[in-house]
């Protein structure tokens, strides 16, 4: 289960080969190889990349961008402690896959980890971690890591920033 | 006396096509009149509501009352870590030598 090698992240950039990638969910494959690049023009969203050091074969990928959570009728007391309301600034990570052949080592969590990194190091305050998860076992792992599951979105889920700095400063 | 015109409606120039079975068209046909519209009105109007949804859901979360009292309490009063996420913090350093 230990990851015996050393990972390194960086930013989709053009000229990137992402071809060699192959995912055990199809959708998550095609997305890096096919649609990434255009999402990366567009600005839309991010594109984290991990490989082991010195390598160039891609074994995971997260995305990530700028969202917001809409709150709803929540009491003046409240409102005000918010740092805005009625949206909180959030970042949302839309898609998190490994390859394949990485499975079963314990990497879709150092990807995690990774982004929520990302998001503690922005410049504009970011109160909240959103994910989206494709299905129930997706949705346990990221219970595991303390998010929250909402009715109001049964495929997404939520993390406060503050948690992950908490459990950054506890070794 | 001054009179101000009624902006026009934007001008309906674009068309889209799209193919599909008899029996989708059927369906869609019998909606359509059920909300007294043609079916290239029905059409058009749902796949813009969609259309707009999926923009909007890739750029918020609308919580409802209830789960938005949830969350609020949780980004004020974070709660704290799990030992998964602690632990997962340890890994992660190890492996990028943080």
């Amino acid at each position: 289960m230990a990851v015996e090698y050393s990972l390194e992240f960086s930013i989709l950039e053009a000229g990137d080969d992402l071809s060699g990638f192959s995912c055990r969910n199809a959708v998550f494959t095609r997305y890096l190889t096919e649609r990434a690049g255009q999402d990366l023009r567009r600005r839309a969203a991010s594109v984290v990349l991990m490989r082991r050091s010195g390598e160039a074969a891609v074994i995971g990928y997260y995305t990530i961008s700028a969202f917001g959570i809409a709150l709803a009728d929540l009491n003046p007391t409240m409102q005000k402690r918010l740092p805005r309301y009625p949206v909180v600034p959030s970042v949302l990570i839309g898609r998190l896959a490994v390859d394949e052949r990485y499975e079963g080592k314990g990497l879709g969590r150092i990807l995690l980890v990774d982004a929520l990194e990302r998001a503690a190091r922005l410049d504009v305050a970011v109160w909240g971690v959103v994910v989206d998860a494709i299905d129930e076992a997706a949705a346990r792992f990221y219970q595991k890591f303390g998010f929250i599951g909402v009715a109001s979105d049964p495929n997404r889920l939520v993390l406060p920033l503050q948690t992950y700095l908490k459990a950054r400063e506890s070794r | 006396m001054v009179t101000i015109n009624a902006p026009k409606p934007e001008a309906r120039q674009e068309r889209i096509e799209a193919r599909l079975t008899a029996e989708q068209k059927e369906i869609i046909a019998r909606a359509a009149a059920l909300e007294g519209m043609s079916t290239s009105s029905f059409v058009v109007q749902r796949a813009v509501a969609s259309a707009t949804e999926t923009l909007e859901r890739h750029e918020l979360l609308r919580l409802s009352a209830s789960d938005s009292r949830r969350i609020a309490d949780a980004l004020l009063d974070p709660p704290e870590p799990t030992p998964d996420l602690v632990a997962a913090i340890a890994r992660y350093r190890t492996a990028t030598s943080r």
